[in-house]
């Protein structure tokens, strides 16, 4: 029966579906749904809504493909590579969130001018209050602060750094263990296409 | 292969002009975009739900819970009157452009 859309947050979860089930005996097609649910969970935090829709889409696929004769494994990861990868899916969510050059936008922008302000607030306070009451010393005190931001600010880069480029050695060598794979993805997809044209 | 520039340019028409013909979901919109243009014009699958949704943010469709033939729960997809309006829209900017491209390729010699 259908149901009303409503409101993720409002959707009450059904315990009759593959991934809110109890037992370890689901067949393979649902654990391997099952798995990539989880893992879209963690890359991509969407709305449960909109993850069923998306797995309606991805068990559609799969059984397209099967009819056409690929094997479970290989439908599976056609059917995936055909919906996008959770990165492909983030960016094309983001552009149509609401917030995106919106409530987000002018938030972002608001909280940015408060800061200038206090900041030239806090200036203009500096300049007027501590010469009165430090005099010479004010300036001197001023300059060692100033040396001190630049020296911390300077090592936060170096650490950052650091680590960046650990992380890009790590990610240039998953990459290429990845593109042989979706290389051979590629060429399922590419053959599954062929095989559904001659099929018509 | 058509590009992906005009391929999302177009794609908010397309939607429109294939729910003015009835309700549909996800899957069954792309299937039928790819079959009508000859696998020319392809969508990737996760592109098609962020337009959607923003359609339905917009009140140009709206959508609705039922289930497949296997009993699958399907979010379907149905135009609105405000979606019907935006269509028209849509069809008479593209007319524009397809008979100004026309006229040009009838004028050029290539």
């Amino acid at each position: 029966m259908p149901s009303s859309p409503g409101c993720a947050s409002n959707h009450r979860p059904d315990t009759d579906e593959p991934w809110n089930r109890q037992d370890h005996n689901m067949n393979p097609l649902d654990q391997k749904v099952t798995d990539w649910r989880s893992q879209l969970a963690k890359t991509l935090p969407l709305p449960d809504e909109t993850v069923r829709e998306l797995e309606d889409h991805l068990r559609e696929q799969i059984a397209e493909l099967m009819r056409e004769g690929l094997p479970l494994d290989a439908a599976f990861d056609v059917g995936l590579l055909r919906l996008g990868e959770a990165k492909e899916l983030a960016g094309e969510f983001y552009r149509a969130q609401p917030g995106w050059f919106g409530i987000g936008w002018i938030k972002d922008r608001a909280s940015l001018l408060l800061f200038g302000v206090v900041v030239a607030g806090c200036a203009w306070t500096f300049w007027h209050y501590a010469g009165i009451l430090l005099g010479r010393d004010a300036w001197s005190l001023l300059l060692l602060f100033y040396i001190f931001m630049l020296w911390s600010d300077n090592r936060q880069l170096r650490r950052r750094i650091e680590i960046l480029t650990r992380e890009t050695i790590q990610k240039s060598t998953a990459r290429q263990e990845k593109r042989s794979r979706l290389g051979f993805l590629r060429l399922l997809n590419e053959r599954a296409e062929h095989g559904a044209k001659l099929v018509k | 292969m058509i590009k992906k520039e005009l391929v999302a340019a177009s794609a908010e028409a397309l939607v429109l002009s294939l729910l003015a013909k009835g309700e549909s979901y996800g899957y069954a919109i792309i299937q039928e975009v790819r079959a009508r243009s000859g696998d020319e014009l392809q969508w990737s699958d996760g592109m098609l739900y962020p337009v959607l949704h923003r359609m339905e943010r917009k009140g140009l469709i709206k959508s609705r819970w039922g289930e497949s033939e296997t009993g699958r729960k399907r979010k379907y997809y149905s135009v609105k009157k405000e979606g019907q309006r935006m269509l028209a829209q849509h069809r008479a900017q593209w007319a524009v452009v397809h008979a100004v491209l026309a006229g040009l390729c009838e004028q050029s010699p290539a």
